[in-house]
């Protein structure tokens, strides 16, 4: 079914809009909560939650692009579980290795309270990921929006695990030199 | 900025290229097969063994020929030998009609050197013979130059001289 006709059904309050969901997007969602959580059990719920969520928020919403729009929920589900589990200690998953990885970005002192930083900062980063060749962009959003681990970007991208790995720590280092220089570090 | 805030607004970067990223993910890159690797490697090896028999030859500008391979007899150009001279093929087709009475016929083409190797080096030396296949063919005066007969075509072969190529 086209994404279109999915969207159409929740808005129609048709209850196969989750049936249709999950048969074309659950193993979606499922990878970026297993990413991020790393067992089974718990991407289970975080995608079914993504249902429930999917199923309040359309309407009004009407997403663009229904795949990303999903993907985006159960990301923050995921983290969010992530956090709260994991708050006293570290679990070894991918997230971890992620969330490491990008601290070299960042100073770690003041947070980012006011909406209007954040928008802002959405802004940088989106400017920032303009700067980058397509294919760098693509290993950039792989590694650091769908948590995807850094052998399975080398198999899927055909480079070596160095590679990839020497390719993200160089544009973690202009991230951070981007930043920087507007100001937000 | 803490890492955490960091990979939320991360999370809220446009959508086309988040959905960019996730069709390339699923695109699936062809790697190249085994084989290609090691062809290139084989390819490599081969190239520098050959290297190794062959240039230092060039570099003592050896003849290649003293080192156990068969002369050059392509890079000598087509002759023949009439009564005692040498003549050779320079390429020029004449016409029937510039053929005059002077025009005289000599013979045949008796025989063709043999170019096995180490036998010849290229030069044909008796009567009427040539380092190309041509036996049989008709021989005629033109000037101080020869005109060989070949299928037809009348081809001027002018006389070589040592020191000439």
């Amino acid at each position: 079914m086209e994404d279109r006709e999915i969207v159409n059904l929740y808005w129609e309050r048709n209850s196969n809009a989750i049936k249709e969901t999950a048969s074309k997007y659950g193993g979606y969602c499922k990878t970026i909560a297993k990413n991020i959580l790393g067992n089974n059990e718990d991407a289970e719920e975080c995608v079914n939650d993504t249902y429930l969520n999917t199923w309040n928020s359309i309407p009004p919403n009407r997403p663009n692009i229904l795949s990303t729009y999903l993907g985006k929920i159960t990301r923050n589900l995921s983290f969010d579980r992530f956090r709260h589990r994991h708050a006293d200690k570290r679990s070894g998953g991918e997230i971890e290795l992620v969330l490491d990885e990008l601290g070299e970005c960042v100073s770690g002192a003041d947070t980012v309270e006011q909406e209007v930083e954040k928008k802002e900062l959405v802004r940088a980063i989106n400017s920032f990921l303009d700067t980058l060749s397509q294919e760098k962009c693509n290993i950039f959003l792989c590694r650091y929006w769908y948590a995807i681990p850094v052998s399975e970007i080398a198999t899927h991208f055909g480079m070596t695990e160095g590679n990839v790995s020497v390719t993200l720590n160089r544009i973690r280092g202009k991230l951070k030199t981007y930043l920087i220089e507007r100001g937000y570090l | 900025m803490k890492k955490e805030e960091l990979f939320n607004i991360i999370g809220e970067v446009d959508e086309q290229k988040v959905a960019a990223a996730g069709i390339a993910m699923n695109t699936k890159k062809k790697s190249r097969p085994v084989w290609v690797k090691w062809g290139a490697m084989a390819a490599c090896l081969c190239l520098v063994v050959v290297g190794a028999l062959v240039v230092p030859s060039l570099i003592n500008n050896t003849p290649v020929g003293d080192i156990d391979t068969p002369p050059v007899v392509a890079d000598i150009a087509p002759m023949v030998c009439i009564n005692g001279e040498l003549y050779r093929d320079v390429s020029t087709q004449i016409s029937y009609t510039e053929l005059n009475e002077e025009t005289a016929y000599l013979g045949k083409i008796e025989s063709e050197i043999s170019n096995r190797y180490g036998v010849s080096d290229g030069i044909p030396k008796e009567n009427f013979q040539a380092n190309h296949s041509i036996v049989g063919s008709e021989v005629y005066r033109y000037g101080d130059d020869i005109v060989i007969e070949i299928n037809g075509k009348y081809w001027l072969y002018e006389k070589f001289s040592e020191g000439a190529n």
